[in-house]
């Protein structure tokens, strides 16, 4: 066994996302007959949806409406339309909806989107509070859903499952397997109680939240990771309902993505500093001792994979380079020998290869769990080979934005 | 005031890596198995190629003139390249120095003397036209152009079955070599730095290496494909 100091790192890397796939799958394992809950039956509490928008004057009545029709006694639930100083016509456009009693509309200066969440949770008297961004759409049982969580004294906020809406072009398509990737891994997490996002796409908090540890703050534009990790803070729990379900506009172009992912990156970074108090801090058990540790680690061990799987990349470019130099191109080059002697049977190899068929066996139970049907050949291999790699980019950007101290806008 | 969290939960951290462990291991020790049948499998086609060529050199010594219409080197120079496909596999994966990787390459640079020797006593013989190309090349840091003459001499090898091209690593330590290994003219020699051991260091080996010798002649450093072809007289 010979191994170089190349390797060493590579082997590192593996290591830590086999640690990761391998838990995620015993922990998976371990709970899952209790993914789903039955939905709430009776006892029905007084909830607040807060939909706040700006310029979103294509979207808000859709969003609205499928608030209107969740199967949800109507006395109980109030939605509030919070115009963030929109430019455009989304104030007019919401007036339409005023007809319908449990709607109310506010107007205020821009300021953000916690501010218009803030203005949101100062009118309403519900017990539950939620939001819901004016570009998502909820499915009609998905209340009923999310409020049976809250059966459980010890749950203070809970999640839904976020998928695309109508994606149409292919940068869409690999958000939506992303997506329901991220279905399954939030609710592990949760499982291991360590969820640091609570995404703004209908996630529904108790009240107290807000009365005990306040509203929400700027948080680096990432309003929704601060609360979360403000609830982390003080070992409150935060649960996920995978089966309900809500559709969320994502951006079509790569531009629009990358503005996005490094808004949402830098913002995790950050608020992660601002609680660095619970890193390694055994007053936060699993959270504090594995799961903070453990996503920057991962985070880094997913760039050097990708840095080294391009460096390798390039190197048989240049290779290639060299050979055509010499002797121009030649079919000839490009062999395939059958032999099994010439199959690569190094042991970063064969791991690697355990750990690609884990996270194969990841996306299987992802599917499953979000009950969707993904083409799975091709736009799964195209997921890892063409999408991946834009990981690195994003990340790069947020750590620039990072460093440069510059502050990002939504 | 609200529960706190469910107590830790080491159990499943340890478990998982125990799992973990047992997959890194399972992962090196057939990797481990793997590469130690590799090494079966050349030594085993190493010591059939002696066997054959044992049998061919004592043909060849006996019946001389006899069996020029009969008998060839094709399958021994097959076998001969295969081996040696197989070794360079070896090299890139398991690193130039693996103990056993330079056991064999050793081994090998012999058995590509041996065929030499033969070839070109078989050429001479029956005048088969063969035409032996030494080929002495060295790690990228003494001969950075090795890499794009291994490409030439592969692509003329393909291409032109008469051509007998043995390639060996001019740095092996192996006394054998000396037997093929040209002399260097001492211009290139001529005040170059030596290290310790009085070896001309790496570095200045570039100025002379590759070194292709074509029947007997020797070259001095990179020569590109229109150069062989000119110097082979092919097209």
């Amino acid at each position: 066994m010979n191994i170089a100091f190349g390797d060493i790192i590579i082997y590192i890397g593996i290591f830590i996302t086999l640690y990761i796939t391998t838990l995620w799958l015993v922990v998976f394992e371990e709970n899952k007959n209790k993914i789903y809950k039955p939905k709430l039956k009776k006892n029905y509490p007084n909830t607040c949806i807060i939909v706040p928008c700006f310029n979103e004057e294509k979207t808000i009545i859709k969003t609205v409406r499928s608030l209107l029709d969740l199967d949800y006694p109507k006395d109980k639930l109030e939605i509030l339309i919070v115009d963030d100083g929109s430019t455009d016509k989304t104030y007019q456009q919401a007036e339409k909806l005023l007809k319908h009693k449990q709607v109310k509309l506010f107007h205020k200066e821009n300021g953000g989107k916690w501010t218009a969440l803030n203005y949101g949770i100062e009118r309403t008297n519900a017990e539950f509070i939620g939001c819901l961004d004016a570009d998502s759409f909820v499915v009609p049982d998905a209340l009923k859903i999310v409020m049976a969580y809250f059966n459980d004294k010890n749950i203070m906020a809970v999640t839904s499952s976020l998928k695309v809406y109508q994606p149409k072009n292919i940068l869409q398509q690999f958000q939506k397997i992303e997506y329901i990737i991220m279905i399954t891994y939030r609710k592990v997490f949760s499982w291991l109680n360590g969820l640091t996002v609570i995404p703004g796409p209908f996630s529904i908090y108790r009240k107290e939240v807000f009365e005990k540890l306040g509203l929400f703050v700027y948080g680096h534009n990432t309003e929704d990771c601060e609360m979360a990790l403000r609830l982390q803070s003080k070992n409150w729990r935060i649960a996920n309902a995978p089966d309900a379900c809500v559709y969320t506009t994502t951006p079509t172009s790569l531009k629009g993505l990358q503005k996005q992912r490094v808004r949402w990156y830098q913002g995790s970074v950050r608020n992660g500093w601002d609680y660095k108090f619970m890193f390694m801090n055994k007053k936060y058990e699993d959270f504090g001792l594995f799961i903070l540790p453990t996503i920057p680690l991962a985070i880094l061990t997913f760039i050097i994979m990708i840095l080294y799987a391009l460096f390798l990349f390039v190197q048989s470019i240049i290779n290639r380079f060299i050979a055509w130099q010499a002797i121009g191109f030649s079919f000839n080059q490009i062999v395939f020998s059958p032999n099994w002697f010439f199959i690569n049977t190094s042991a970063s190899f064969l791991i690697g290869f355990f750990v690609l068929i884990l996270i194969i066996t990841m996306f299987i139970i992802a599917n499953k769990i979000s009950n969707e049907k993904i083409v799975f050949k091709k736009d799964f291999l195209f997921f890892i080979f063409l999408y991946s790699p834009l990981y690195l980019i994003w990340w790069l950007g947020a750590l620039q934005a990072i460093i440069l101290k510059k502050k990002i806008r939504w | 005031m609200f529960k706190q969290r469910p107590p830790l939960t080491f159990k499943k951290y340890v478990l998982t890596f125990f799992i973990v462990a047992i997959i890194f291991t399972l992962g090196f020790l057939t990797s481990d198995y793997l590469n130690d049948k590799r090494f079966l499998e050349i030594n085993r086609a190493r010591e059939e190629f002696q066997i054959q060529i044992m049998g061919l050199e004592t043909q060849l010594a006996h019946f001389k003139d006899i069996l020029c219409p009969d008998i060839g080197d094709d399958i021994l120079t097959h076998e001969l390249h295969v081996i040696g496909e197989k070794l360079q596999f070896m090299k890139n994966d398991l690193g130039v120095d693996h103990p056993e990787v330079l056991h064999l390459r050793k081994h090998y640079s012999l058995l590509q003397v041996r065929h030499h020797q033969f070839s070109k006593e078989l050429n001479q013989r029956c005048n088969l036209g063969l035409i032996h190309i030494l080929y002495f090349y060295a790690d990228n840091r003494a001969c950075p152009k090795c890499e794009k003459q291994g490409y030439i001499l592969t692509h003329l090898r393909k291409n032109h079955p008469h051509l007998r091209i043995y390639s060996f690593d001019y740095n092996l330590e192996l006394p054998a070599l000396a037997v093929v290994k040209p002399i260097i003219p001492p211009k290139y020699l001529e005040e170059t730095p030596k290290n310790r051991n009085n070896r001309i260091v790496s570095s200045v080996q570039k100025e002379y290496l590759p070194i292709i010798v074509i029947n007997e002649k020797p070259f001095f450093g990179f020569q590109d494909l229109d150069a062989m072809k000119g110097i082979l007289e092919i097209e």
